[in-house]
């Protein structure tokens, strides 16, 4: 009975609380309110060109987004639960490789991944299989792949090398987490799926999904936005001569911007006098390190295991794609 | 910031959901984006105010409800701060490019802009053009012009009067330049083709007038240039982006 007085109180709560729709729309309003008067003070060239350049690739994510988001709450609600921990080998060092593979059919962003990730070990899948899974799925999917073929007309091996390299640096984690990782530390740390009719469960993931990677996806563009407006092209240029500068800049660029994977290609592409394989390792690093995945992961695993595992993915795909490049481009 | 509750979280898929459609009917989208993603824009944003509306209106036969309550009872922080139940706190930054959008509307990228942008083409790309009959008047893209220009410093259209439309942006040897950008996808990755205007009589159009010039190459020492024969000011086009 006293549950259920708190119950109702906090539900009276919630439609006046801080996180309420009322709330929503009392920031929609005051921030009209804020943009009427500011209105002729903001048309600044510089914020506007911002405000172009974040407007653009947030919504050019919007449909990618959306789709990812689809099939990922198609199969929380559709694919039963044990499904992947059957059809996974029990041995790790096969369990990788086929787990890499798995993330290939998948779409999803690296927003998507995480949560999926946390999902399947709890499920009893191998925390290197998971792992990488939760590496590949996002760069090496059907989506991504489709988008970095448009990103770079008449230049298909990009997109190619991108695959391969992902694969490599996945696998190459995946197996040194088999034989070095500490077994307790990719546990998620709290962990509990939507529950109720499929329809509940498509709807509850799909909302999920959407706030969290579209609230990071945001974050990326405002940043990337940001540098677009703020770096002079030149700066950019000069650190884009010689072979180890370029690589390094777009390694630790990939982990600053932290473009959602499913449009960092059209970023990448337009890094036009960056030599090929520095743009490839840009491609490479950002879906597996970036700085809102290493928050996300910190959040899903714990800090310890992030502080692990963000230098492994990130020394293991600089080299690949460097590898891979220097081969395929 | 207080995380979202769920029917804050369906509401906000639906205002965005309606703001993307809204951008892609009206044709505003291609402010932003290719032309090309209109469909995929609308298909998107139905889908996300279908959802919105459905867990608006399905929300009190939810299990999840119960199980939030549960949760939240002692304010386990950490556990609302990943969202676990549909809302998380980084959801509100969704409502930036919703406000952006709606109080700003941001104009198609501009003159500031192309300093700051790479610019096509890079280099004579080693195409040879074939040469245009002389007399006529050809109207191409800025895109074409420049690579014109780069391919043995524009003499493919040496006898002939060409008609480009651009806006105005600051010029590298001239008084101004009309410029464009081309996009694959979006506004991020658009790359610049810039036309430098040479001997301009009258007050240079003030940056980002739109104008169609008609005009003649001018072989000159840092490049060539084009010498107007006429001009008009016309209303920035609605597909302000060249492919």
């Amino acid at each position: 009975m006293a549950t259920d007085q708190a119950a109702i109180v906090r539900r009276a709560a919630e439609r006046r609380g801080a996180g309420s729709p009322l709330a929503l729309v009392a920031v929609v309003v005051a921030a009209a309110i804020v943009g009427v008067a500011l209105r002729g003070r903001l048309d600044r060239p510089a914020l506007q060109t911002w405000a172009t350049l974040f407007v653009a690739v947030t919504v050019q994510a919007v449909p990618f987004l959306v789709l990812g988001v689809a099939v990922s709450a198609l199969i929380a609600a559709f694919v039963p639960s044990a499904f992947f921990a059957r059809i996974l080998p029990r041995h790790p060092a096969l369990a990788v490789p086929a787990a890499a593979c798995a993330g290939v059919i998948l779409p999803g962003c690296e927003c998507g991944s995480v949560p999926i990730a946390g999902r399947l070990i709890d499920r009893g899948v191998p925390a290197p299989a998971a792992l990488t899974f939760l590496l590949a799925a996002p760069a090496v999917n059907p989506v991504v792949t489709v988008a970095t073929v448009i990103a770079f007309p008449g230049r298909p091996e990009m997109a190619v090398a991108r695959v391969v390299a992902s694969l490599i640096a996945a696998i190459a984690v995946g197996w040194a987490w088999t034989r070095w990782g500490d077994a307790d530390l990719a546990i998620p740390t709290n962990h509990h799926e939507h529950r109720g009719s499929r329809l509940d469960v498509l709807l509850a993931t799909a909302r999920h999904d959407f706030l969290h990677a579209g609230g990071f996806l945001v974050v990326g563009a405002a940043a990337a936005a940001f540098l677009q407006t703020a770096v002079p092209r030149s700066v950019l240029d000069s650190l884009a001569g010689g072979w180890l500068v370029p690589i390094a800049c777009l390694a630790v660029l990939a982990v600053v911007m932290a473009v959602c994977s499913e449009a960092d290609a059209f970023v990448a592409a337009s890094l036009a006098g960056f030599p090929m394989t520095a743009r490839l390792v840009f491609l490479v690093v950002g879906p597996m390190v970036d700085v809102k995945l290493i928050a996300l992961q910190a959040g899903t695993f714990g800090r310890r295991f992030a502080l692990r595992f963000a230098p492994l993915t990130f020394a293991a795909a600089v080299m690949s794609a460097i590898a891979v490049g220097t081969w395929l481009l | 910031m207080a995380p979202l509750t769920q029917d804050a979280g369906a509401l906000l898929m639906v205002m965005l959901g309606g703001i993307v459609t809204r951008l892609a009917i009206t044709g505003a989208h291609r402010r932003y984006v290719k032309a090309g993603l209109g469909p995929y824009l609308v298909v998107a944003g139905v889908l996300l105010v279908v959802a919105g509306v459905l867990l608006l209106l399905r929300r009190p036969a939810t299990a999840d409800d119960n199980d939030d309550d549960d949760d939240d009872d002692h304010g386990h922080a950490a556990h609302d701060d990943d969202g676990h139940e549909g809302s998380p706190r980084v959801a509100w930054l969704l409502l930036a490019p919703l406000v952006v959008l709606v109080l700003v509307a941001p104009a198609p990228l501009g003159s500031f802009a192309v300093a700051n942008r790479t610019r096509q083409p890079a280099a004579s790309a080693g195409t040879a053009f074939p040469l245009l009959p002389a007399g006529t008047t050809v109207e191409m893209s800025i895109r074409e012009y420049a690579e014109r220009v780069a391919d043995r410093d524009g003499a493919s259209m040496r006898d002939v009067t060409v008609r480009l439309v651009g806006f105005v942006a600051p010029g590298r040897h001239g008084p101004f330049a009309l410029a464009r950008y081309q996009i694959a996808c979006c506004a991020g990755d658009a790359v610049a083709s810039v036309a430098d205007v040479a001997e301009w009589d009258g007050p240079v159009p003030s940056s980002d007038t739109w104008l169609a010039v008609e005009g003649v190459l001018e072989p000159g020492r840092a490049g060539a240039t084009l010498r107007p024969t006429s001009f008009t000011v016309i209303e920035p086009p609605s597909d302000p982006y060249e492919e």
